[in-house]
């Protein structure tokens, strides 16, 4: 239940910095920082796909909404929820998937854990952008907004599982 | 008998290979619908999403922008006053020359709307920008109740064109920023009647696209860009930048890229032009382009 309130925080605000900072504030056009994937990338490892494809849904839909932005963030955000138990498997292994948790930089280690955020938030960015675009015309500009709004992104779900997940998590291993 | 059986055993297997397959299922039914939609949406759509939620955070929007507007109040102010001292000067001469219109001049109106020519001018402030997407829209906080309307063109204190409105709601009225890959609107060089479709290319937001401007006129780096007379929405002879570059295209005509006057992302204050003869000139130009077609 402790938990379900932590990621309904977080989901919040996550979603509050999506749309009223990073919506407004004037990087560049190469940087646009879609936060709001932090919800789905720190979803408790061992959630079967079904649940985190309608979360998923979920927060595409309310992201839409939002940001204005009809099904696009929505087509983003499902295709990285459906991914994201594969993608888990492949950088964590199965033994890790099946033993649960949040999927921080503490238990997976430093390496794995930027590989597994990394590959999400490409794959959400990439998909976002490209669908923003839907021109080949400018794909090396759909490219690089990509690379850069994702190296953006990793980083500010670094800080934000620092923020919400680091003391549950220790406290799960002393457990 | 055996029949029966291997059919029920094929019913189970076919059930079991559906518990197996429904999430690739259901992810592809979510995705296929997800971009149905969106690639069925038009920007009316999205202004229509934005008003929707302008409903739910519209005051949150307004409250954030209160606070970075505060940030910045110094220099609005500044250019805002200088604004209208200019454009009480101009009233004053309009007034001066044409004593007729005088009747549409209402001295004690404290509401800021103003009137110059066919068009009418009402100050409203910006609530949402974004500048970072490929189609971006503005928000501002005066609507329907205000007297604003779908079609009305929106520009800086200092007359420079940023945008138009794509529908209102009672409070609120959201707009399609020159920062969207489907704004059309046309330019052309000052003091020259060479003109071209001006549009952003989503590439960065403080340039815009001019282009086919003919070979043989004449355009040099520095050299002003001013809306045309042909829009039904911007009053003609605004400034919307300056030539940073221009290449010959096909050996016909030049692209030319445009520095913007002012930058959009600082956008606060921004006036709301309403062309009083719109309507009657869009129904005589629809009516003659249906009668040649």
């Amino acid at each position: 239940m402790q938990r379900v309130i932590e990621y309904t925080l977080m989901f919040v605000i996550v979603m509050a910095a999506q749309v009223f900072l990073f919506d407004n504030i004037e990087l560049s056009v190469y940087i646009t920082p879609l936060i709001y994937i932090a919800f789905i990338v720190l979803l408790p490892m061992e959630l079967p796909t079904i649940t985190v494809l309608s979360l998923g849904l979920l927060t595409g839909i309310i992201a839409d909404v939002l940001t204005g932005l009809p099904g696009l963030n929505t087509i983003a955000t499902l295709a990285a929820a459906f991914c994201r138990r594969t993608v888990l498997i492949l950088v964590a292994g199965k033994e890790s998937v099946h033993d649960g948790g949040v999927p921080n930089a503490r238990r997976l280690g430093n390496g794995r854990y930027f590989k597994y955020t990394s590959i999400i938030v490409l794959l959400h960015g990439l998909l976002f952008f490209s669908f923003e675009a839907l021109t080949w015309h400018y794909y090396y500009l759909t490219l690089l907004r990509t690379l850069l709004s994702s190296i953006l992104t990793v980083g500010l779900i670094y800080c934000c599982q620092l923020l919400f997940l680091m003391k549950p998590s220790a406290k799960n291993e002393r457990i | 008998m055996i029949m029966t059986h291997s059919s029920e055993e094929e019913m189970i297997n076919f059930f079991l290979f559906l518990k197996r397959i429904y999430v690739v299922l259901l992810f592809i039914i979510l995705e296929a619908a997800a971009i149905h939609y969106y690639a069925n949406s038009t920007s009316y759509t999205r202004a229509k999403l934005i008003t929707a939620s302008n409903q739910v955070v519209g005051g949150l929007h307004a409250g954030f922008s209160g606070v970075s507007n505060y940030m910045r109040l110094n220099k609005e102010n500044r250019a805002l006053t200088e604004e209208i001292a200019k454009l009480q000067n101009q009233l004053q001469s309009l007034v001066t020359k044409d004593t007729t219109t005088s009747h549409n001049l209402t001295p004690t109106d404290t509401t800021l709307q103003k009137q110059i020519g066919p068009y009418f001018y009402t100050a409203a402030q910006v609530i949402r920008n974004s500048i970072t997407h490929q189609n971006n829209f503005i928000t501002i906080d005066k609507g329907f109740g205000d007297g604003i309307e779908e079609g009305m063109a929106l520009i800086t204190p200092t007359g420079m064109p940023v945008g138009y409105i794509l529908k209102c709601s009672d409070k609120f009225a959201v707009g399609m920023s020159i920062l969207n890959r489907e704004f059309r609107a046309s330019g052309k060089i000052k003091g020259s009647d060479f003109f071209g479709p001006l549009f952003w290319d989503g590439t960065s937001y403080e340039y815009m696209m001019l282009s086919e401007i003919p070979k043989y006129a004449e355009i040099a780096v520095g050299d002003t860009i001013v809306t045309t007379n042909y829009s039904s929405r911007f009053p003609p002879g605004l400034m919307i930048g300056t030539v940073e570059s221009f290449v010959l295209q096909e050996a016909t005509y030049y692209d030319v890229r445009v520095r913007l006057a002012s930058p959009i992302g600082a956008l606060r204050n921004v006036c709301v032009v309403r062309y009083a003869d719109a309507l009657e000139r869009n129904t005589l130009e629809n009516e003659v382009t249906g009668e040649i077609y």
